[in-house]
């Protein structure tokens, strides 16, 4: 870690005895268009541990999105290394980035990107078949999963027969379908409403205290931080400030920082 | 709850039953959308099937008829080669024809009493000397002009039988290395030489063979079958078969055989022909000749006016001189002549003959074709590209899931392919649909009663697998740029 650390909180103290799931570790990403250079990483350091819940904030442009398809698996970064549980993904081929993706990680998008042709069932067991889970099996881990979502009266349902909550559900159910380590969760409210956003935050609450399931959470949602153990801000390809969400104060529906990424939903 | 430690494996293979009913799902909801592809493929298919269709009934229809015409066909060679006025060129002709025709030889021998060992000289050089312009005719026209200049065919031999302009045009054919002569130059010169030699005795043949032929219609006179005339057609209309069973007798006596079998078959033919010339000139013979008695028998298609008799002016002239049963009955044969000669001259124009060789689908048929696959594939293609952009996020969150390119490669090829086989089966039938409509409107009953079911069974599975393949082809790089779709799309907002 550099001197000029962005921890606002006893890393060492936080860090003892708790096994590392993520490392990234001077990760840089330039795109090169032409002439011109982006720099969309400048260089990010950061350890998440096991069984955490971690918040990642930042402004659009900010590389948070960069940064997160790092960690996911789903883009490589220019300099640096990404490690999940020290395996480091540069020295993975294809066949075995998608074994990564299949049963290691689960991943929430924005927009639920469900399968709109598929049932709810069909969508949570999509996931099974790419890891060689078939049958009957297949569809009573998926009815599982679609009640530990409350919509197991809905399996039958299409994307389209159902709300943006229900759909995002879903789309949790199927993030879980092959009991990944790592969830990767893209905005996952920010298409909610209040009260569908509050039923996934519960959902991802629970999962990450009573399955130890490690949690990544890009948002701007307040709710979401209350719920997680640190906060990690990405400013300008970097990491500007992380803070443990006990240390931080929410009033008046805004945080108690410059943010300006305030919930657009309340 | 225990996490077990992450072991990186290559992802399991997904197998071919689970991938194909995966984007059987998929192609059922995206149906409408599919529809657009596929009317491709269908127009394509539909187009090489209705080609392929079209080129087997007319093969099987001209076959059929020409089965049936068999007999009509031997008869009318009988009267074309016994009975009309043979100059000598119609004779060397002949003579090189003969070469080929087991028999014909010897008949010649037997008309024009020429020894056979004549007549088979006759026949080499008349070989020869057509082999030599066909190679003269076959030239490009610079070769030709620098060999020969612009000189006419009828001219060459004069050109040619002096020595020094021999030398000369040998000197240049041995430089114009792409040209093989026709023929070692030593015999190439005998046959040149020999030109005039061999014009005087086939003159001479063809000679002989008129006065045979003159003979023979002596002879009918001298039996005095009741006309007194050596008008052959007229014989065979007019006569009744006591006086028909004299005449064969006599011809063959002469030499000639054919069956009475044949012989019916010209009769009807020349009681056809000799009735149509008959209303022609009772119609041009007529009194009242009027101007559109003129326009009526200038017109090309008299024939077919004639056959329908439907024109009350025609019949009005023709009652003057037959009786109704007399018309009804030449207005019969006419037709039915008439019905045979369009569906052969249908037939002769649909299928392509290039010396002899038979081939399913014309030059100009098959460029079209290839114009319309390219189109087809180009246009699979686009759709393709356009179906994997608007489904970039599927394809991205599907490799999220753990989905391998080469699944996704699958995924698309097995749709492609499905595509295909549905557009190939409808095109099939819509192409098949058409193209016997269209081949009933040209021949009529035949196409039924000649259907080459084979034919068309193997030109349906060659158009089925036509559509899977095109379909397939097209799909080979949309499916790749979409297999190569980088995940982190799923990602991306709208």
């Amino acid at each position: 870690m550099s001197t000029d650390s962005p921890m606002d909180y006893d890393h060492a103290a936080y860090a003892k005895g708790k096994p590392i799931l993520v490392r990234a570790h001077r990760v840089k990403k330039t795109y090169i268009r032409g002439a011109e250079t982006t720099y969309a990483l400048t260089g990010i350091d950061l350890e998440i541990f096991r069984g955490e819940y971690v918040c990642v904030m930042g402004p659009s442009g900010s590389g948070k999105s960069t940064f997160f398809n790092m960690i996911g698996g789903l883009d490589s970064p220019s300099e640096g290394r990404v490690f999940i549980d020290e395996v480091d993904m540069a020295q993975l081929n294809a066949h075995e980035l998608a074994f990564l993706r299949c049963r290691k990680i689960g991943y929430i998008f924005q927009a639920y990107n469900l399968n709109t042709v598929m049932t709810a069932l069909e969508n949570v067991m999509l996931p099974m078949t790419f890891a060689g889970v078939h049958g009957d099996e297949a569809r009573a881990r998926g009815m599982a999963l679609l009640a530990r979502v409350g919509l197991a009266d809905r399996w039958s349902h299409r994307p389209k027969q159902m709300s943006g909550g229900q759909q995002q559900r879903t789309a949790i159910a199927r993030a879980l379908a092959n009991r990944p380590s790592l969830l990767l969760c893209d905005e996952p409210t920010a298409n909610l409403d209040f009260a569908s956003g509050g039923e996934v935050h519960r959902i991802l609450r629970d999962l990450n205290r009573d399955e130890g399931v490690t949690i990544i959470c890009a948002t701007h949602d307040h709710k979401m931080l209350k719920v997680s153990n640190r906060l990690v801000e990405i400013e300008n390809g970097r990491i500007g400030r992380i803070r443990l969400s006990q240390d931080i104060t929410i009033h008046g529906g805004s945080l108690g920082s410059d943010d300006e990424g305030g919930d657009a939903h309340e | 709850m225990e996490i077990p430690v992450i072991d990186v494996r290559a992802q399991h293979r997904i197998p071919m039953g689970k991938a194909f009913s995966l984007c059987l799902k998929g192609i059922a909801h995206r149906f409408l959308r599919s529809l657009l592809t596929l009317m491709v493929i269908v127009l394509a298919v539909a187009f090489f099937m209705s080609l392929l269709c079209e080129s087997f009934f007319a093969h099987a229809v001209g076959l059929g008829i020409d089965a049936e015409n068999l007999q009509e066909r031997s008869s009318q060679r009988f009267f074309a080669d016994w009975f009309e006025m043979v100059t000598p060129i119609d004779m060397a002709k002949r003579l090189v024809a003969a070469a080929s025709l087991p028999g014909r030889p010897a008949e010649i021998a037997a008309v024009t009493k020429a020894s056979p060992a004549e007549v088979d000289a006759l026949i080499a050089g008349a070989t020869d000397e057509a082999k030599i312009m066909r190679f003269f005719t076959n030239l490009d026209a610079g070769s030709r002009a620098a060999l020969v200049g612009n000189t006419a065919n009828e001219d060459l031999y004069a050109l040619l039988t002096p020595d020094d302009a021999w030398n000369d045009f040998s000197g240049k054919l041995k430089h114009l290395y792409a040209l093989q002569p026709p023929m070692p130059m030593a015999h190439f010169r005998a046959v040149i030489l020999g030109h005039v030699d061999l014009t005087a005795r086939i003159a001479t043949l063809a000679g002989a063979w008129q006065q045979a032929v003159i003979g023979l219609g002596e002879s009918v006179a001298e039996a005095d079958l009741g006309h007194g005339r050596t008008d052959y057609q007229a014989l065979f209309v007019r006569g009744d078969s006591a006086q028909l069973a004299q005449f064969y007798t006599l011809i063959k006596v002469r030499g000639f055989s054919e069956s009475p079998d044949d012989i019916a078959l010209v009769h009807r033919q020349l009681a056809v022909s000799a009735r149509q010339q008959e209303v022609r000139e009772r119609l041009q013979s007529d009194a009242a000749h009027t101007a559109w008695h003129t326009q009526f028998l200038e017109d090309p298609a008299i024939d077919v006016k004639m056959a329908s008799l439907n024109d009350a002016r025609v019949v009005d002239v023709l009652e003057q001189h037959w009786t109704q049963a007399e018309l009804a009955q030449v207005s019969r044969l006419i037709t039915e002549g008439d019905r045979r000669r369009t569906v052969e001259r249908a037939v002769d124009d649909r299928v392509s003959q290039d010396d002899g060789e038979k081939s399913l689908l014309s030059s100009r048929q098959a460029f079209l074709l290839a114009i319309s696959f390219v189109v087809c594939m180009v246009g699979i293609s686009n759709a393709m590209l356009m179906a994997i952009t608007e489904r970039f996020r599927e394809i991205a969150t599907m490799k999220c899931l753990g989905a391998t390119d080469g699944f996704i490669l699958n995924q698309f090829l097995i749709e492609a392919a499905i595509q295909g086989l549905a557009g190939g089966v409808a095109g099939m039938l819509i192409g098949f649909v058409l193209s016997v409509l269209k081949c009933t409107a040209i021949f009529g009953t035949y196409l039924y009663v000649y259907f080459p079911l084979l034919g068309v069974a193997g030109a349906g599975c060659i158009c089925v697998a036509a559509g899977v393949l095109l379909s397939t082809l097209a799909s080979i790089y949309p499916s790749w740029m979409a297999s190569r779709m980088a995940p982190m799309e799923a990602m991306r907002i709208e």
